[in-house]
């Protein structure tokens, strides 16, 4: 069996203050649902992280259904922390796949920009593993890849200028995207000289703190966007434990399986949404996925070639980083801007792009989902 | 410092394990491994989790001990890749590391 993409939808990303995350997620996926031709749903599933313990909100899949009249439908929320969105397509779209479903709509959702910058923090170390002796050493989610980027460049010629440039890459292509959080012009000296978060990381370095919705609607029914391939893979919840620093297991095993799944390799793939949670993450992680050799991806970015106009574009949206990251959203809003990259209308739009890859990053790498889409 | 050593294949870790992820054994005993090591990485954290606000900025190490095992620990001065470090005493679930 096979299933397609037919609809996509997404709220502005950033400072939300007047909206709810009720009127949000409805937002996002009425959106979809009339971009998709109002097709009956049998199903609905939800990614959020963090909605029961900051928003104190749960119950979201049923909120869905009967705010949209959609029927006494089976409805349910997946929970991965940043990969909560991609993993709640997954789940939507093997639902499709097992014969269940014939259409399914998948929202993603996050509020977080109600409540302080240390509740977010405490709220996001949830996602690292707190019952160890990581957590008592004072390591927080950005510190682990601050550990990451310190290695990285020790170990190859990069600098941290290399990690400046993902960041205004990114900040670029935001600039022309009217959903992203962040469209102020930058430069790599605003970037360098910024504040430091977690060393080598500074502000510019790390995803911001966002609220924002995005929805997508998939069936078996045929349309010009088909889904190639999903894939989902766990790694290390410890740093310590990695058995090697500078990789990602998580994110080289979804995308090997994904690959395999579509009979496809890294240089079939036109244009890529990678989880830049951080800037170090999307370089590390575009190595994995085998569109750059190991320690060499700092030399793309340098080159250029990660651009919209380079020879493998990453994250035209603006990424994380730029377009923001309400979490349990993130992983469905690279599926939109994909879904839009192969219908031809993004912004930063790829010329003549016919393959997408999207990967989505859980923890410090827990959980990782690619997917894999062909414009057909 | 202490650690785990599987009692059939002698994979070592630093947390107590279920099953041992080479051999899938399930017993474990205590072994004294070197308290002596060097940085493999390290970050300085200047935004800190809560109660954590009293050291920062302060370092998170991922120290590889003279043995084969690498742990995460706690160190309140500066530190750079391939710096010798102690390990010192466990403080509140934290390894806590000197130069
Ligand atoms: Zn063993």
């Amino acid at each position: 069996m096979n299933a397609y993409i037919h609809g996509v939808g997404m709220t502005e990303f950033g400072t939300l203050e007047d909206r709810t995350m009720k009127d949000l997620m409805l937002d996002a996926s009425v959106e979809a649902i009339k971009d998709a031709g109002d097709p009956k749903i049998d199903a609905v599933f939800v990614g959020n992280f963090m909605g029961g313990s900051v928003y104190n909100q749960e119950i979201l899949g049923s909120i869905i259904s009967n705010e949209l009249g959609l029927g006494y439908i089976p409805t349910s929320k997946s929970e991965g922390a940043c990969a909560s969105g991609g993993i709640a397509f997954r789940q939507g779209l093997l639902g499709i796949l097992s014969g269940e479903y014939d259409t399914v709509l998948v929202t993603g959702v996050e509020m977080m920009k109600h409540i302080s910058t240390s509740e977010v923090t405490s709220a996001i170390n949830a996602a690292m593993d707190n019952d160890s002796n990581e957590k008592y050493a004072g390591l927080t989610f950005p510190g682990f890849f601050g550990v990451l980027a310190n290695r990285y460049l020790y170990e190859t010629d990069a600098t941290k200028e290399h990690l400046a440039m993902v960041a205004l890459k990114n900040r670029n292509n935001a600039i022309n995207n009217p959903l992203a959080q962040f469209k102020k012009p930058t430069s790599i000296e605003e970037i360098m000289n910024a504040r430091m978060i977690t060393e080598p990381l500074g502000l510019f370095d790390c995803s911001p703190i966002t609220d924002g919705a995005s929805a997508v609607v998939i069936s078996k029914n045929e349309s010009q966007i088909k889904i190639r391939a999903t894939s989902q893979a766990s790694g290390p919840t410890q740093m310590q434990n990695s058995e090697e620093l500078l990789s990602i297991p998580a994110v080289h095993e979804s995308g090997r399986l994904a690959y395999e799944k579509a009979g496809l390799g890294p240089n079939d793939v036109d244009v890529v949404e990678i989880h830049d949670c951080f800037s170090m993450t999307e370089i590390i992680s575009s190595e994995e996925l085998g569109f750059f050799n190991k320690r060499e991806g700092y030399l793309a970015v340098e080159n250029g070639e990660t651009m919209p106009n380079g020879s493998k574009p990453i994250n035209t949206s603006g990424g994380l980083l730029s377009k923001g990251h309400p979490i349990g959203a993130t992983g469905v809003s690279q599926i939109y801007q994909i879904t839009k990259q192969l219908r031809g209308n993004a912004v930063n739009q790829v010329d003549g792009a016919r393959i997408g890859l999207a990967q989505n990053l859980g923890g410090t790498g827990s959980y990782s989902t690619v997917h894999i889409l062909e414009r057909v | 410092m202490i650690a785990y050593q599987c009692i059939n294949c002698g994979f070592q870790s630093v947390t107590k394990k279920y099953y041992c992820p080479e051999c899938k054994g399930s017993k474990y005993e205590e072994v004294n491994v070197s308290d002596e090591g060097e940085v493999f990485s390290y970050t300085t954290i200047h935004i800190p989790p809560e109660e954590f606000t009293k050291y920062a900025p302060y370092q998170v190490v991922l120290v590889q001990l003279e043995d084969k095992l690498r742990v995460t620990g706690f160190m309140e001065v500066p530190v750079a890749i391939g710096d010798k470090v102690t390990f010192k005493e466990i403080r509140e679930g934290a390894y806590v590391f000197s130069k």
